[in-house]
């Protein structure tokens, strides 16, 4: 038992040892090419796993540059028993603390929305709320409170990351878009109602009126009042109905005092 | 080449997997999997891609079993670990089973967890009396666990451990025998491991207990770039070589038909290639039973 033990104590460690010609015991002298065949399916099987997870970030900076840096990031982040199919959950992180920050200051970014993208996508499914929900409580909607759908996310950045993230990822068929990229902050709604994962730039006035719903749990009266005030453009009625297209609503919400609540 | 025996009806999974080609199910070809209903009788699917909790990946996972039979192949379970299995990841094994009631279930005689970190390879298990009676009672907690009989898989090796007391066939036949499991050859990872390690593929074919033998695999494989080691890589990156088919040929002629697997994982090519592989597999398997019929008559 202790011989097994030792075995596979010294296997792991040399798989994940620094210095890349490193070598258990258990394996003869002279094998130390082959012993790297597991080491480099290891770590292979690690960045093709993040680059699966991050296809925009690898596409900035390139293939080989992208594993260079999992090769830094694997050494940081573990995967979980079993499955890579959620690895990478530190990679905007590991990011935003590395010297590429200073040549592409929106990359962590990118990464955070990649990120919410795979969240997103294999995220519970839920039934979205539906304008047809509403009907009949009109003179109640002030008062509704309402929650995120949730396959639901919202990324702000100080950079355009809508704009890149789109200009990396063109729509089959959709006219080349050539448009020059404008520096200025953008919030990104990622929504999946159903079974497709999209995206939505959201104004300030639509990132205050959404905020202050599904997090400070303000209700529409007030979520509105917030958003007017942040900016005097907002639009409740075509903004709320927006939202609702987007799916990014969950289908359960709350009328507290009153009628009682909906519970469908 | 379909008319060797009556396509099973694909409104219902077939509660086994049909003796012919099933073909390992990308992503990337369901449009045309979906789109053309190709006349493929099964797939497999690995169960740790549909381990989250919902989304685009069950649904296609849930359209792809009412359609046709599938077999979950684990690569994530680290039954050969010497370890206990992590309970989390055998729930979310269970989930899927009870969810999708595929066809098959199987893993591999490989480990890839230890002391709480992963290692997403199939690592080598140490061939002894003590890790076969470890590896026999992760085989008996997976078929308690998740209610099923398994099939596992004999390993790709790359080096022959100083520590390995029991010839591979042996330790697999073992296994089998003493939890109940049946066992899937890999006819790939068995040219690969004699050519590697130095033992004779024929004679191995020829001992495989036909009886436990519930599934086949086919996959290509490639030779390492180094030049002073003549060693193969198990990539599932091209198509099945041709010592591999003879192998398989080998091997159907003696114990019969079984539900055989074209996998390829690397380079993944568009779907008329795999298409192409599994009618190449299908043909295959009818010669089998003509070549049988012939001796017999």
């Amino acid at each position: 038992m202790t011989e097994l033990k030792s075995f596979y104590d010294g296997f792991a460690d040399a798989l994940r040892a620094p210095e890349p010609d490193a070598v258990p015991s258990s394996v003869a002298e002279g094998y130390a090419h082959r012993f790297a065949i597991y080491r480099n399916n290891v770590h292979r099987g690690l960045y093709d796993a993040l680059g699966a997870a991050y296809p925009t970030v690898r596409k900035l900076v390139g293939d080989g540059f992208f594993d260079r840096l999992a090769q830094g990031f694997v050494q940081s982040e573990t995967a979980r028993a079993g499955s890579l199919a959620l690895y990478g959950e530190g990679f905007a992180a590991f990011l935003a603390g590395h010297p590429i920050r200073e040549s592409l200051p929106y990359l962590a970014d990118i990464a955070r929305l990649e990120r919410a993208r795979l969240e997103v996508s294999t995220s519970a499914d839920a039934k979205p709320l539906v304008a047809g929900d509403l009907e009949g409580l009109e003179d109640q909607l002030e008062k509704m409170i309402l929650r995120a759908h949730p396959a639901c996310q919202v990324i702000a950045s100080d950079s355009p990351i809508f704009a890149i993230w789109t200009a990396q990822n063109p729509v089959e068929g959709a006219q080349s878009g050539k448009t020059s990229i404008v520096q200025r902050p953008e919030t990104v709604l990622v929504t999946r109602p159903y079974m497709q994962v999209d995206m939505h730039l959201l104004t300030v006035g639509q990132t205050v009126f959404f905020t202050a719903l599904t997090q400070d749990g303000l209700d529409l009266g007030r979520a509105c009042t917030e958003a007017l005030q942040a900016d005097a453009n907002f639009d409740v009625i075509a903004s709320f109905a927006e939202f609702l297209t987007m799916g990014a609503f969950d289908a359960h919400f709350d009328i507290p005092r009153g009628n009682g609540h909906d519970d469908e | 080449m379909k008319t060797l025996t009556q396509l099973p009806d694909r409104k219902l999974p077939a509660r086994e997997l049909p003796r012919r080609a099933g073909v390992g199910f990308k992503a990337e070809h369901a449009q045309d999997i979906f789109g053309s209903k190709p006349a493929v009788d099964w797939f497999e699917i690995h169960p740790e891609n549909y381990m989250v909790a919902g989304g685009p990946r069950l649904a296609m996972l849930e359209e792809l079993s009412a359609q046709y039979p599938i077999s979950m192949h684990g690569v994530g379970l680290s039954l050969g670990g010497g370890e206990p299995l992590n309970k989390n990841h055998l729930a979310d094994l269970k989930r899927l089973v009870d969810r999708f009631n595929p066809a098959m279930v199987s893993e591999h005689i490989a480990w890839s967890a230890h002391e709480g970190l992963y290692m997403a390879d199939l690592l080598p298990t140490p061939m002894t009396q003590t890790s076969l009676v470890q590896l026999v009672d992760a085989i008996n907690t997976v078929q308690d666990f998740i209610g099923r009989r398994i099939l596992i898989e004999n390993p790709t090796s790359y080096v022959s451990l100083p520590q390995n007391s029991i010839p591979e066939l042996e330790f697999i036949s073992e296994a089998a025998e003493r939890s109940g499991c049946g066992l899937l050859i890999d006819v790939n990872n068995v040219y690969i491991s004699a050519h590697n390690l130095g033992f004779e593929a024929n004679a191995f074919i020829d001992a495989v207990p036909g009886d436990l033998v519930g599934e086949i695999h086919l996959a290509g494989h490639e030779r390492d770039a180094n030049p002073d080691d003549n060693v193969l890589i198990d990539t599932h990156s091209r198509p099945v070589a041709d010592p591999v088919w003879d192998l398989f040929d080998r091997l159907i002629a003696r114990i019969g038909r079984r539900p055989t697997l074209i996998e390829w994982d690397n380079d993944v090519p568009g779907w008329d290639v795999l298409a192409h592989e599994a009618a190449l597999a299908d043909r295959h398997l009818g010669n089998a039973v003509a070549e049988k019929f012939e001796a017999a008559s």
